[in-house]
């Protein structure tokens, strides 16, 4: 059952995302064009690279009027491009509460909730596919930045700065990254954005369900509730944090210099288990909220919700 | 569970059932027993408690004391599998086909009858592709009607469904309820406009204030009391 | 047809006057097959098993008949028809007689007006009469 809810929130869902990312896609292509294919790039060269020196210096490749009109033309675009891809975040933001607010606590909750499920795979299937899309929508985006400046010019810029680095650098940096980052701290990190992930869905989850029990200003109570979920997993996660985090620092020995390789490595080692010491803590606080919220939103929606 | 086990007992059981909203006891201590095979209306003034009864029943809320039993089951997704209830709400999203409500229901109950939907629809000349938007709120609600049922449930819950419509749309429901009507299945039907389903039922529950004032086979009292269900109701709860 | 219920009496026991009505008048023909009871019951916009009700009421009056797979007909004993028939005018002449009893009339006063309004009409009524018999 839970596969065939998710196969129905995908259907109702991809209708918002898939125009959305046609739309994502279509001012990537204008901006990439408007920045590389038009006539004042010309003139650009590589000191110039960098957005800021770029949309400053629009009016350098052609003089007078043609020159402003087309600096002006690129500046819309260009605006537009960076609301439409900052945009798509928020986009989904509103697409995951209103898939929640409209589809389980309106009149679609009529039928959301007649039907044989149980309400845990409605839970699941909401967050699951809210997920889904979050990744997809930062893939999007991440596409549509690289589509802007993926250029070689700006790829060449690059690899020179990348050739400076002498082997020998490569290869402490490559041993302090794994210092840093030791097998057990990666494994963490990928299921913090799991965990994480679902966590904030379930958040937004709970504090809607709270806010909908009451009679009046619905909205406004979750947003009440959505603050006082946080304050309360803030005040366990400053609790925690103080208990464990000055034994974590107090590990790390206070280097002055950072001058020889085997400082730096000894320094990274300590880092690492550092930071394997609080990302296990936060990973814990993060599971606990996760849970919490998932129960917490489960049983509001079980027992205390009154279609109106 | 096997079809012989279903089919016992009776299909809804309400022991001391209440529902309490702060200082409003929409059901009180309510005790009801619907037998399989029936037509039953459950009749009562607007605010007596019939929505909250069949949406309890239904599974969207939980009593507040007392118990509620579907086929001798607490409400739950097991219970929404033989449970077939049509809201006073549209519920059906706006953006869907009507070939997507179908499969939406033939994927989630066991019981839906696909090619009687398709039937039913497109005699009242809706198609496979008609969007929901394009739809008046009356056809929608037809629409639901037929969706409701042409499942094969063992209890239909329909609340409010003559309400507010116009005599035609009266016909077509009256008549849809009659023609899918099943001698294993209980229908149970709240209004408040009375006299449009007098004809329909086979018992009637009377409700008022959130409690049960009569319970009774209504040919019973039509014979009884020589008066019709209306009249009765106008009686027994006049204000 | 026609079915004008009303909520003050069972609905079964109109149900089964309207259908002897049916058959007396020879809407529903000797040895007719009638609808099936949800066919009947969508007609009148009434409950299948008061339909049904009525139809077993009828099918112990002798009027209808059941054959277990095919369905239920209109009894083919034309005598039973005609007896029902005749019984039915008897029962709306003692009212009709009770209700002018109410104005006063005697049963001959009665009879006397009934046989000066009824001879403008016979022709209608023998036809009518004819067509009944058929």
């Amino acid at each position: 059952m839970k596969r065939k809810l998710l196969k129905y929130e995908l259907m109702a869902t991809s209708r918002l995302y898939l125009p959305l990312y046609l739309v994502m896609v279509v001012f990537a292509l204008l901006g990439r064009l408007s920045l590389w294919r038009l006539p004042w790039q010309l003139h650009t060269s590589k000191d110039a690279l960098g957005l800021g020196s770029i949309s400053f210096g629009l009016s350098v490749g052609e003089a007078g009027l043609k020159g402003q009109i087309l600096g002006t033309v690129v500046t819309v675009i260009m605006t537009l491009y960076g609301l439409v891809v900052l945009g798509a975040l928020v986009v989904h933001f509103i697409i995951t509460l209103q898939r929640f607010w409209k589809n389980l606590m309106g009149d679609e909750g009529y039928l959301m909730f007649t039907l044989p499920v149980s309400t845990g795979d409605i839970l699941w299937a909401k967050a699951i596919c809210a997920f889904l899309w979050g990744i997809a929508t930062t893939l999007m985006v991440a596409a549509a930045i690289l589509l802007l400046i993926w250029h070689p010019l700006a790829i060449g810029a690059v690899r020179e700065e990348l050739a400076k680095v002498t082997p020998d650098t490569w290869t402490l940096i490559g041993q302090m990254a794994r210092n840093i980052l030791p097998p057990v701290l990666r494994v963490m990190l990928v299921a913090e954005l799991l965990v994480n992930g679902f966590g904030d869905l379930f958040l937004l989850y709970a504090s809607m369900a709270m806010g909908h029990t009451v009679k009046r200003h619905k909205v406004l109570a979750s947003l009440g509730a959505y603050a006082a979920i946080v304050t309360v997993i803030g005040m366990a996660a400053s609790l925690l944090m103080g208990a464990f985090l000055p034994a974590f620092a107090a590990s790390v020995p206070d280097l002055e210099l950072f001058s020889s390789t085997p400082e730096l490595l000894l320094f990274s080692r300590h880092m690492g288990d550092f930071l394997t010491g609080t990302w296990a803590i936060v990973l814990v606080l993060d599971l606990a909220t996760a849970a919490g919220c998932f129960f917490l939103a489960r049983y509001l929606l079980r027992t205390q919700l009154n279609l109106e | 569970m096997s079809e012989l086990e279903k089919r016992e007992g009776p299909v809804l059981e309400c022991r001391q059932l209440s529902k309490i909203y702060g200082a409003v006891r929409a059901l009180d201590e309510v005790d009801l027993t619907l037998n399989r095979g029936r037509i039953i209306g459950l009749l009562g003034p607007n605010g007596s408690g019939k929505t909250t009864l069949i949406k309890t029943a239904a599974g969207l809320l939980t009593p507040s004391a007392g118990e509620l039993f579907v086929n001798g089951q607490r409400p739950g997704p097991e219970t929404k599998q033989v449970v077939s209830y049509l809201p006073e709400r549209t519920y059906l999203s706006d953006w869907m086909r009507v070939e997507d409500v179908l499969s939406l229901f033939s994927d989630f109950y066991r019981d839906f009858d696909y090619q009687k939907a398709l039937e039913m629809l497109s005699r009242l000349e809706i198609g496979r592709s008609d969007r929901l938007r394009t739809m008046s709120k009356g056809t929608k609600e037809k629409v639901q009607l037929i969706l409701v049922m042409s499942r094969r449930a063992d209890l239909y819950l329909l609340d409010e469904p003559i309400g507010g419509v116009d005599p035609a749309a009266r016909d077509f429901i009256l008549s849809t309820i009659i023609g899918s009507y099943r001698e294993d299945a209980t229908v149970l039907i709240s209004t408040h406009l009375i006299r449009d389903v007098e004809q329909v039922l086979d018992d009637v529950v009377f409700l008022a204030y959130g409690k049960v004032g009569l319970c009774a086979p209504a040919e019973d009292l039509r014979e009884e009391k020589g008066k019709s269900l209306d009249e009765l109701f106008r009686e027994m709860y006049r204000c | 047809m026609t079915w004008n219920l009303t909520g003050d009496r069972p609905i079964w026991l109109q149900l089964m006057e309207r259908l002897q009505l049916g058959i007396v008048t020879g809407e529903y023909q000797a040895g007719e097959r009638l609808p099936s009871v949800r066919e009947l019951a969508a007609e009148a916009a009434v409950n299948p098993n008061t339909m049904q009700k009525a139809l077993t009421e009828l099918e112990r009056s002798g009027l209808l008949y059941a054959q277990r797979t095919a369905g239920r007909f209109v009894t083919e004993n034309r005598k039973l028809i005609q007896q029902t028939r005749e019984a039915l005018a008897e029962g709306e002449v003692l009212a009709f007689l009770t209700r002018m009893e109410g104005l006063g009339f005697t049963g001959e006063e009665t009879a006397g007006l009934v046989l000066r309004q009824a001879g403008g009409q016979s022709g209608r009524t023998e036809s009518k009469e004819a067509m009944g018999n058929e």
